[in-house]
């Protein structure tokens, strides 16, 4: 986006940010894919988990995570 | 025995149902998120959507300061980080009530006040934990893009324990409300309706020093030292967290566990 | 072990329990039968001391768990109709922190001997979410003993269960009685309480209709009647001699077999003596006993 100022500390910088959003979605697709999902369907999660930034993961692990595992 | 039991049993509830990694993913996501968006994205934005304005009427627009910084962290918190405390502890009492989990451990000798106790410090404590640790990302992070300008990391802790300290306030909120009613949404909804008005009611009748949300405004100041206001705030906000816990606790000895 | 004297409860305007009284002596299964909504749970709730109740005096284990404010305090055990675990727990996590929760250590040894009288030693690692529902309730009953109660209360343990889990429930409550132990439990499954209660009472609309041993009420509620069957259908004349028979009540006839209601147990010998004298083959002749349920039904149609 901003070639000139992604100077290589920057990105660096940047990296904690990107690893926790990656972290979290992958983390949270993960999960609705192995274990099953409660209240919407696989496809809405993995939507909202994808789409709504950092918010989306938290509502599927309080709400929309498969609570009743072996 | 029976306390370390409970402490040790909200402690495994903290992470296996994630509720510690919700919300440091939460509070550290706004920590690093300032910095950079108010360093790369906004003045990029405003650079493309006006190609002409000089770099002194854009300064004025924008943060340019570690101090605008970690108080922009701040602001953000109180409005997205409250709803994502709200809906992680919502469940802390109203789930216990609402799935019967409270009868068998009461049956055994559990004690209503060992209940509430633990919840308040075990989350209450992963809260403080998770503040002031995000609050110095923030100013790590902000240093680094802006430059140091705050005189030690004091004020800074301090900031992030006294934000600590009123989500603390929340979290005694939150546990009362939820001796009250079981739906666990309603609890979150109505603990947000209650942070978002009491603060507006403290700022529209200016005595948010005799508020725990003043205790969020002493914290922006990122001032060394504390004023003898801020005594009477964590005072108030003290007592206020004691009432709450105290009702709650009379409040669950008078409830019927096994209502259906 | 349990005496209660004139419970009340409402809910609203909705008298759930009326007078209610009761004695379970020690050592007693005490099968505590009823409707859904009769007020079983409601009663049980009460004697656990998690609920109050609006007058009366309910003592247990020798204190009154009308004025306990904690449940524990009478130390008893206590299985809910539904028992609720966290889901996050494993079932031996779940003992654990029930005992630490009395105060006690965790004790491995008492742990595993409960996972093992239960039948979860190989689900013990298990998270709670993912067990049955017989398991749960078996695991409930593991809760249950925790602590060494003497007195159980078990909640309709066995009547979301399939046979199999049924049975399962059924062997640990005969278990829990060679121990010695008070069990009072309450169900709406008849049979059951026919295979291991010494002592029932019958809950109906919130009112005790009646309480005793579960012999005792057997025998007062024999009705005399008595099902002969022959190896050839009989004639119209003989079951008319046998309806004159000054005993005899009524006579029904279905092909083989006659139905014969009585006034009282003697008639048994006159009616033998006439099958005798007609020298007639009796392929069988019984006293029918009526089954709790024919008793269930019958007091609650009184009402």
């Amino acid at each position: 986006m901003l070639p000139e100022i992604l100077t290589t500390e920057i990105v660096l910088m940047l990296l904690p940010l990107v690893a926790i959003q990656l972290g979290l979605m992958v983390f949270c697709l993960v999960k609705i894919f192995k274990e099953g999902v409660e209240n919407l369907s696989k496809g809405l999660w993995a939507l909202i988990v994808i789409c709504i930034n950092l918010l989306g993961p938290a509502i599927f692990l309080i709400v929309g995570r498969r609570k009743d595992l072996k | 025995m029976s306390m370390t039991s409970t402490l040790k049993k909200d402690f495994m509830d903290g992470i296996r149902n994630y509720k510690f990694l919700i919300i440091f993913a939460g509070f550290m996501f706004f920590a690093l998120l300032t910095p950079i968006m108010n360093k790369l994205v906004l003045p990029g934005l405003l650079k493309s959507q006006f190609p002409g304005m000089d770099q002194e009427t854009m300064n004025s627009m924008l943060v340019t300061t570690q101090i605008g910084n970690i108080r922009g962290y701040l602001g953000d918190i109180f409005e997205i980080g409250m709803i994502i405390v709200s809906f992680t502890f919502c469940g802390a009492i109203a789930m216990e009530i609402r799935e019967y989990t409270l009868i068998l451990p009461v049956c055994s000798g559990k004690r209503y006040s060992e209940i509430i106790l633990s919840k308040m410090i075990v989350f209450g404590l992963s809260l403080i934990l998770v503040t002031t640790v995000s609050i110095l990302s923030n100013y790590l992070y902000s240093g680094i893009l802006f430059g140091f300008e705050i005189d030690g990391v004091i004020p800074v802790l301090k900031a992030g324990i006294l934000q600590g300290l009123y989500m603390v306030f929340i979290l005694s909120v939150i546990v009362f409300l939820g001796t009250l009613m079981r739906n666990q949404i309603i609890v979150g909804l109505l603990t947000l309706i209650f942070a978002y008005v009491s603060r507006l009611l403290g700022n529209l009748l200016d005595i948010n020093g005799f508020t725990p949300a003043g205790l969020l405004i002493e914290a922006e100041k990122l001032e060394n030292g504390s004023a003898a206001g801020l005594y009477i705030t964590t005072a108030i906000t003290i007592g206020l967290i004691v009432v709450f816990v105290a009702a709650s606790i009379l409040k669950l000895r008078k409830t019927d566990l096994t209502r259906r | 072990m349990i005496n209660v004297r004139g419970l009340n409860k409402h809910f609203g305007n909705f008298q759930a329990l009326k007078d209610v009284n009761l004695n379970v002596e020690k050592g007693d299964i005490y099968g505590f039968i009823g409707h859904n909504g009769a007020g079983k749970s409601t009663t049980i709730s009460i004697l656990t001391g998690l609920a109050k109740a609006d007058s009366g005096t309910c003592i247990v284990n020798g204190k009154d768990a009308c004025k306990t404010v904690n449940p524990s305090d009478l130390g008893i055990g206590y299985l809910p109709e539904d028992p609720s675990f966290y889901k996050w727990m494993t079932a031996r996590e779940t003992l654990i922190y029930l005992l630490e929760s009395s105060g006690k250590k965790n004790n491995p040894v008492k742990i595993n001997e409960i996972l093992e009288w239960v039948g979860l030693e190989e689900s013990a690692g298990r998270k709670v979410g993912g067990f049955s529902r017989g398991m749960k309730q078996r695991l409930g009953i593991g809760a249950a003993l925790i602590n060494d109660p003497q007195l159980l209360f078990l909640d309709e343990p066995s009547s979301a269960l399939d046979p199999e889990g049924r049975g399962d429930v059924l062997r640990l409550i005969k278990d829990l009685r060679d121990m010695g132990k008070t069990v009072f439990f309450s169900t709406h499954i008849l049979s059951d309480v026919e295979r291991i209660c010494n002592k029932v009472g019958i809950l109906v609309n919130g009112r005790i209709v009646k309480e005793d041993r579960l012999e005792v009420i057997q025998e007062e509620n024999i009705l005399p009647i008595y099902d002969i069957e022959t190896d050839i259908a009989l004639k119209n004349n003989i079951v008319e001699d046998i309806e004159k028979l000054k005993c005899v009540k009524k006579v029904q006839t279905f092909d083989k077999r006659i139905q014969v209601l009585t006034e009282s147990h003697e008639c048994g010998k006159e009616l033998y003596r006439f099958f005798s004298d007609k020298d007639l083959n009796v392929v069988s002749f019984n006293l029918r006993k009526n089954d709790l349920e024919d008793i269930f039904l019958e007091e609650v149609n009184k009402k």
